[in-house]
């Protein structure tokens, strides 16, 4: 088969390492490529860290939610960035990500 | 076996443009970060190997009384201050003691002073802990440390990327997990093969690469993951230490009177006898000689993730005072997730076992890197792009190659330069790091020379080997300590010497057998040219 990519004496047997590198046609490019950058890194930084805090205000054992930022913001972080790029419309991810933000910040902001 | 459901088709494609990014951007980092971590999780074994004032005999039979009287003769130190006696340890066998007095030369009080003694003899030892850098060096090295206030920041966000490249890539590769979990494929075509390497390798190591990813992500973005804790002016971050650290809520009496306490020694063997399985590392002791004087006996047991402890006793009576205390196995969560974190990022635990399983690991995780770089280029040495295109794939791969697989020639001449230049040299240690890291440059700069991806490895791995065998031999001639004599007096300056003969054979012996491919990897304008030396390229690795 050919995948535009079989010439010469690579034999693409195998269609997964024939689609390799990524087709363009399905990358965004622009703006859009930015606004996905910002929303996976600041985005995602904001969302993940605010959330923690959010939940510790409320808890009697505040501490415990604290120090869970030491793995869960990072593993929420991560978890954030690969759903910017698995969501194809920026702004699904912007709504989430802005979303638990302002609803973390908000929950901050009225607690005693 | 079954196939699981992959990817759609947009999905695929866009996490497979992630895991290309974020992997060529951090791949030169990552792989310095892995090369030299491996190394630093043997700091403290590296020690005495490279510090000849540590080859003392080991005793932890020591009068801890009268060391500290004899430092308080010498510097009559400040006891209102924290006192801190670090014990003997197999790795660094001198009784050192931490405290605040005045140096007899200048007599200005409130000065720092630090005293290394021999255990046995308790005899004053001038170390030359400022003057040795083998350990330090690779240790910072593996955070970058050397860029000063941002190289553990950087550190940091090459772990989160590393994150995502890991999560990226197991999506792409998630329909072929099962079935090619025992893909170890060494025939065919160069792209199939590095990219089983990087696949199963890759799934192999998941979970270490994952926990690595998040600890070091942890211990480099610390601070930034603590600004909306700070920012929310909901917490006050002495209360959250003292969660961590009940010991900062010590309050001593300023006005506390002289009086008799137990001796150290006698709280000693209290402590032992309460905490028999662990190692008691190193005593703080506060308010010496007065009514409320307490030790903070600092432990480790180098087996469970939770085995750290700092277990407060009075020195009155020898009660182990919990509110003060931070147990082994009987920790509040926020402790546990705390030294969880560390102990799995140092590999503290599971002894040497899980040391050298994360060594091998890490290592792993270069060939990972390494390969990742190589799918790069090969799946982009084709018709589809221009010549500049495969120009600029192939400069990347080479610089990639120069730098990475420098390292190994380069560690083993930082272990060199620390045995070839003399002791009592001024900047010392300013001198070994030029040697190293100059060493490097030049090392690496001589790889761009070179377009043949095969025989940057073959030239590497002959370079470190006669590298490798050198250190032992400058080990011997600049301390006398010889392998062969080393074995029973000092094991761990003779597994050193040792782990780099096997390394030096080993990488010797890869060396003389590693495939070379024929011609350069270098691209080549005209089509036919480039066709033809692929072909070439292709018999010499079939006839392997």
């Amino acid at each position: 088969m050919d995948m535009g990519l079989g010439h010469g004496p690579y034999p693409f047997s195998n269609p997964r390492i024939a689609l390799m590198p990524a087709n363009p046609k399905y990358l965004s490019s622009g703006w859009k490529r930015f606004s996905k950058v910002m929303a996976a890194v600041l985005g995602g930084y904001a969302a993940s860290t605010t959330i923690f805090v959010a939940v510790a205000v409320h808890s009697s054992k505040p501490e415990n939610a604290l120090f869970s930022t030491t793995y869960g913001s990072f593993l929420l972080w991560g978890i954030f960035m690969v759903m910017v790029y698995w969501v194809n419309k920026a702004w699904i991810s912007w709504s989430v990500i802005l979303l638990i933000t302002v609803l973390s910040v908000l929950s901050i902001a009225i607690a005693p | 076996m079954r196939k699981l459901k992959g990817l759609a088709s947009r999905t695929y494609h866009v996490m497979f443009h992630v895991h290309t990014v974020t992997g060529i951007v951090i791949s030169f980092a990552l792989y310095v970060i892995f090369y030299a971590g491996a190394f630093a999780l043997f700091y403290n074994e590296t020690r005495q190997w490279e510090d000849p004032d540590l080859r003392v005999p080991y005793t932890n039979n020591v009068d801890l009384d009268l060391a500290v009287s004899k430092v308080d003769k010498l510097h009559t130190i400040d006891f209102g201050e924290e006192v801190d006696i670090i014990l003997p340890s197999v790795h660094n066998p001198l009784l050192q003691v931490k405290a605040i007095g005045e140096s007899p030369a200048d007599s200005i009080k409130g000065e720092t002073i630090k005293v290394a003694m021999a255990p046995s003899t308790l005899k004053r030892i001038d170390a030359a802990e400022n003057r040795v850098t083998v350990a330090r060096t690779i240790y910072e090295l593996h955070f970058f440390d050397q860029i000063p206030y941002a190289g553990s920041v950087i550190a940091g966000f090459v772990s989160l990327f590393f994150f995502l490249a890991i999560v990226s890539g197991t999506l792409v590769h998630w329909r072929n997990v099962l079935t090619k979990f025992y893909a170890f494929v060494k025939e065919g075509k160069w792209k199939l093969i590095w990219t089983n390497i990087h696949t199963v390798f890759g799934v192999i190591g998941l979970p270490f690469q994952i926990m690595y990813a998040i600890t070091g992500a942890f211990l480099g973005l610390l601070g930034l993951a603590a600004v909306p804790i700070l920012l929310s002016g909901k917490f006050e971050p002495d209360d959250l230490l003292a969660k961590l650290e009940p010991s900062t809520t010590i309050e001593l009496n300023n006005a506390a009177q002289p009086a008799a306490h137990l001796s150290i020694n006698e709280l000693y063997k209290k402590v032992a006898y309460h905490f028999p399985d662990t190692k008691i590392q190193s005593p703080r002791i506060l308010h010496y000689g007065k009514e409320d004087a307490m030790v903070i006996w600092y432990t480790k047991d180098y087996k469970g993730l939770s085995g750290r402890g700092e277990i407060n006793m009075t020195m009155k009576d020898g009660e182990i005072v919990e509110e003060y205390s931070v147990l082994p196995y009987n920790k509040s969560y926020v402790q546990d997730v705390w030294n969880y974190t560390h102990a799995l990022h140092y590999g503290n635990f599971g002894g040497y076992l899980i040391k050298v399983l994360f060594f091998v690991l890490s290592m792993i995780t270069c060939f990972i890197i390494i390969s990742g770089i190589l799918i790069w280029r090969t799946a982009r040495d084709n018709k589809k792009y221009t010549f500049k295109q495969r120009r600029f794939h192939h400069k990347v791969t080479k610089w990639y190659m120069a730098i990475s697989l420098s390292m190994f020639p380069a560690f083993a001449l930082l272990f060199i330069a620390n045995k070839i230049v003399p002791m009592d040299v001024p900047d010392r240690i300013a001198m070994v790091n030029t040697i190293f890291f100059l060493g490097w440059l030049l090392l690496a700069l001589y790889g761009l020379f070179i377009h043949n991806y095969s025989k940057h490895n073959r030239n590497y791995l002959m370079l470190g080997g006669i590298f490798s065998l050198l250190v032992p031999i400058c080990n011997g001639l600049a301390t006398g300590d010889w392998f062969w004599e080393t074995a029973i007096r000092y094991p761990w300056v003779f597994y050193v010497d040792v782990f780099w003969i096997f390394t030096g054979i080993i990488a010797l012996y890869a060396s003389v057998k590693v495939m070379v491919k024929q011609g350069s990897d270098k691209p080549i304008k005209d089509n036919p040219n480039h066709k033809k030396r692929l072909q070439l390229g292709n018999a010499s690795t079939q006839g392997n």
